[in-house]
């Protein structure tokens, strides 16, 4: 069956990320509460979230999530090309503008407090 | 490979300019220091820019200082006059520079006692860069301070850390204490063993340099005290250098103070005092006893030149 | 103050080791001082010579995290090497056969003692005390060498390229070792065939400006994924999964979406940085993501995801077991062993669920 690639691709992300949640199961128990919780429609609520972007810092969240929306928009517009690639079809005014974006991103926004790690060094 | 190094040149310039220019917050610079001895720097901004009491005689040095000088004690002696011990942790040049200067824009004090001890360092104070404005940070006197491209770096990953703090956090830093003295009482005594160990190493020759390795090696330092100096000089403040050396050093070899002379009058505390193995914390710091017996020495010493003047 | 500043200056009181991460200070150094001296010697010096000092440059770099790792790849590439000269001189298909089970044997056996080691003596540990017998498992721990996987899954395409008589063995032992120990991409992919990469070490190069300016390119974007993107949402998702005791619906969902781009960002953003390092030195790597999460069907996110892996599986693994390319099939079973060996990765969930397991039994 092919699906309109607007309701497909969300269908695909959703599908992923529920895929994701087995990984932060700590055990089959734990999984078993998680999809519990899920399914449970009557244990919606936003206070964990809210409680969780508070504690993070309200201000960086929205901030977060005006980069994040810019950078999936270049990436839906990257397509399958790479970034370099993709970029270098700018005009260089766009692509200069573009570099100081991200640079500018990475120092205003960008966390250098976690501790350095990378998730599949496990691997 | 030239292309490539101009056009990254000419890049990184406007960040470097736009990081530099970005003022912060000062008080945010000393608050950032908490992790770092005993969250002095914010003690030291608040008695400086919010603390009215006046500061008269200041000290200036490392954590000897911090450790040696009870100010309290000096401040009762001194009746007429308010004594503040502004040592922190470590040693560096550039350092007490900026933190004259940084007290002289609220304050108007008449004596600077500035710790001097065995040798001066080769590179600046490891939270200069922190404290400092960028154009002494990104364009600093470099010869010959080893860690010179460090510190510009340093400078400018903490203030992009400060301007994130800023535009994300409005969270106030109460003051850490309001006290206005920064003495730091150490009480118990060092171990002998290790004691007598740094007296053999303090009077061995091998570390001695030779007088280019000074010129040399401690270049950059005598550049800031004789900056220094000559701030006291035109602020008309009285600069006085105490020697506050390591347990052991028997100071036979004068020739060591002869090249501070020029910028203030030398103060060597008596060796009764530094020789007594009972009043020492560890090799390098005095203990409270230590501290008692040196304050009440430096009392007489510094109303004598009170009096003088 | 934060503790990256810390650790950078003198202020410490405590020295914390610092690993080698490409957005690490350390590293920009590293790179920095290798840039230069990789291409003033190349325009002095052979081809051998700048490989070999891209080799001593690799050792630093991964030996940077635990030199004892360094022993394992040396010892890795030995056996790939020595195995691929054996492989080209031998016609007997017999002995071709023994050569390359001895390959896959030394090579999963160190990926196996390594990587699963610590979790079978542990599980092993527990079940042996429902019979009351208490084997004492504190003195087998074993650390898990960076990026193990990564290398492994490379030296052994090689070998078996060669059996397959798709390869020629190189007969130069430094280029193959610079081939393995290939510092951009050593710990975390893409992972390279020889086909590829090992060609690229015997000829000689010169400075390609577009080339370098399009992987300078790359590596800011790479940088940005992972500091901005992976380690913002890293937080949040944690924080998120952290509260498990209060969980709602609502929250695991947000969780999971955060530590999907979190995932995404950190792994594609490396692979980007791997990428983009490794043109400004002149080598070309293949792509490891294609923005996956656009993907319009499963099949073809999987296409998209972590291409590296899924390829090697199609190649060494659905292939030989006889797998049809027209086959639809052939995709389900790349997503299950893909995702199945990336289960085993991470070993502290695979564990857990075992544990879990015995503690419900019993």
């Amino acid at each position: 069956m092919k699906l309109n690639k607007w309701l497909a691709w969300p269908l695909v992300m959703g599908l992923v990320v529920l895929f994701w949640i087995p990984f932060r199961a700590e055990s089959t128990s734990h999984l078993f509460e998680m999809t519990r919780s899920i399914t449970d429609l009557s244990s919606y609520s936003i206070g964990t979230i809210s409680t969780a972007i508070e504690s993070y810092s309200m201000n960086r969240f929205v901030a977060l999530i005006v980069v994040s929306i810019l950078f999936l928009a270049v990436e839906w517009n990257m397509n399958l090309v790479n970034f370099s690639n993709w970029i270098e079809q700018k005009s260089n005014p766009v692509r200069v503008m573009n570099y100081y974006a991200l640079l500018f991103s990475i120092l205003i926004l960008g966390n250098f407090t976690v501790k350095p790690s990378f998730i599949y060094f496990q691997f | 490979m030239r292309k490539l190094s101009l056009n990254l040149f000419y890049f990184l310039i406007p960040i470097i300019l736009i990081i530099g220019i970005v003022p912060v917050n000062r008080r945010a610079k000393y608050v950032g220091l908490n992790d770092d001895c005993s969250s002095r720097g914010t003690w030291m901004h608040d008695r400086v820019y919010t603390n009215n009491t006046p500061t008269d005689i200041v000290f200036i040095g490392s954590s000897k200082t911090i450790n040696g000088i009870n100010d309290e004690r000096i401040n009762s002696a001194l009746v007429n006059e308010t004594v503040t011990n502004f040592g922190y942790c470590r040693f560096g040049r550039n350092l007490h520079h900026l933190l004259l200067r940084e007290l002289l824009q609220q304050k108007q004090p008449k004596l600077l006692v500035l710790e001097i001890r065995e040798s001066e360092n080769r590179a600046g104070h490891p939270i200069f860069p922190f404290l400092s404005e960028s154009k002494e940070a990104i364009l600093p006197y470099p010869f010959f301070n080893k860690n010179v491209l460090k510190d510009i770096w340093r400078h400018l990953a903490y203030k992009v850390e400060l301007l994130q703090e800023a535009i994300y956090s409005d969270e106030t830093i109460e003051p850490i204490r309001s006290s206005n003295f920064g003495y730091l009482r150490v009480p118990g005594n060092a171990n002998l063993a290790d004691l007598n160990k740094n007296k053999l190493k303090m009077n061995s020759c091998k570390d001695k340099l030779t007088e280019f390795e000074e010129n040399f090696h401690h270049h950059f330092a005598h550049h800031y005290l004789k900056k220094i100096a000559a701030l006291c000089k035109k602020k008309k403040i009285e600069l006085l250098l105490l020697n506050l050396p390591s347990y052991g050093n028997n100071r036979t070899n004068n020739q060591d103070f002869i090249r501070y002379k020029d910028y203030g009058r030398i103060l060597l505390p008596p060796l009764e005092i530094l020789d007594n193995q009972t009043n020492w914390f560890d090799v390098n710091h005095l203990n409270e006893q230590g501290a008692k017996q040196l304050s009440d020495w430096l009392s007489i010493e510094l109303s004598a030149v009170i009096i003088n003047n | 103050m934060n503790e990256w500043l810390i650790s950078l200056s003198a202020v410490s009181l405590t020295s914390s080791s610092q690993q080698m991460l490409f957005n690490s200070v350390t590293f920009l150094l590293f790179f920095t001082v290798f840039f230069i001296l990789y291409w003033a010697v190349n325009n002095k010096l052979n081809v051998t010579a700048r490989n070999a000092f891209t080799i001593v440059s690799s050792y630093l770099f991964y030996g940077w995290w635990d030199w004892r790792f360094l022993s394992l790849i040396a010892f890795s590439s030995v056996v790939d090497f020595s195995i691929g000269l054996a492989l080209k001189k031998q016609e007997k298909k017999r002995l071709r056969k023994v050569l390359l089970y001895l390959s896959v044997t030394v090579n999963l056996g160190i990926l196996a003692t390594f990587k699963y080691f610590n979790f079978f003596i542990e599980s092993l540990t527990e079940f042996a005390q429902h019979f009351s017998v208490h084997l004492n498992s504190s003195t087998l721990n074993i650390v898990l060498p960076v990026g193990i996987s990564f290398y492994t899954f490379q030296t052994l395409s090689y070998t078996i390229d060669i059996y397959r008589k798709r390869l020629n063995p190189t007969q130069n032992v430094i280029s193959f070792f610079a081939f393995v120990s290939f510092f951009p991409q050593l710990v975390a992919g893409p992972i390279e065939r020889a086909s590829n990469l090992l060609r690229q070490f015997e000829g000689k190069k010169k400075f390609n400006y577009n080339l370098c300016i399009q992987g300078l390119r790359l590596t800011l974007w790479g940088l940005f994924k992972k500091v901005v993107i992976a380690d913002n949402f890293g937080v949040l998702a944690d924080s998120l999964f952290a509260t498990s005791d209060s969980y709602s619906g609502v929250s695991i969902l947000a969780g999971s979406l955060f530590f999907a781009l979190q995932i995404y960002a950190d792994f594609s953003g490396y692979s980007d940085i791997a990428i983009g390092i490794s043109k400004c030195l002149g080598y070309e790597l293949k792509a490891n993501f294609r923005t996956p999460y656009f993907a319009k069907s499963l099949d073809e996110f999987w296409q998209r995801w972590h291409i590296s892996l899924s390829t090697w599986f199609r190649d060494y693994v659905y292939i030989p077991l006889g797998g049809n390319r027209k086959n639809p099939s052939r995709v389900h079973f790349n997503i299950f062993t893909t995702f199945f060996y990336q289960y085993f990765g991470t070993e502290k969930i695979l564990h857990s669920l075992f544990g879990e397991y015995y503690t419900d039994w019993r």
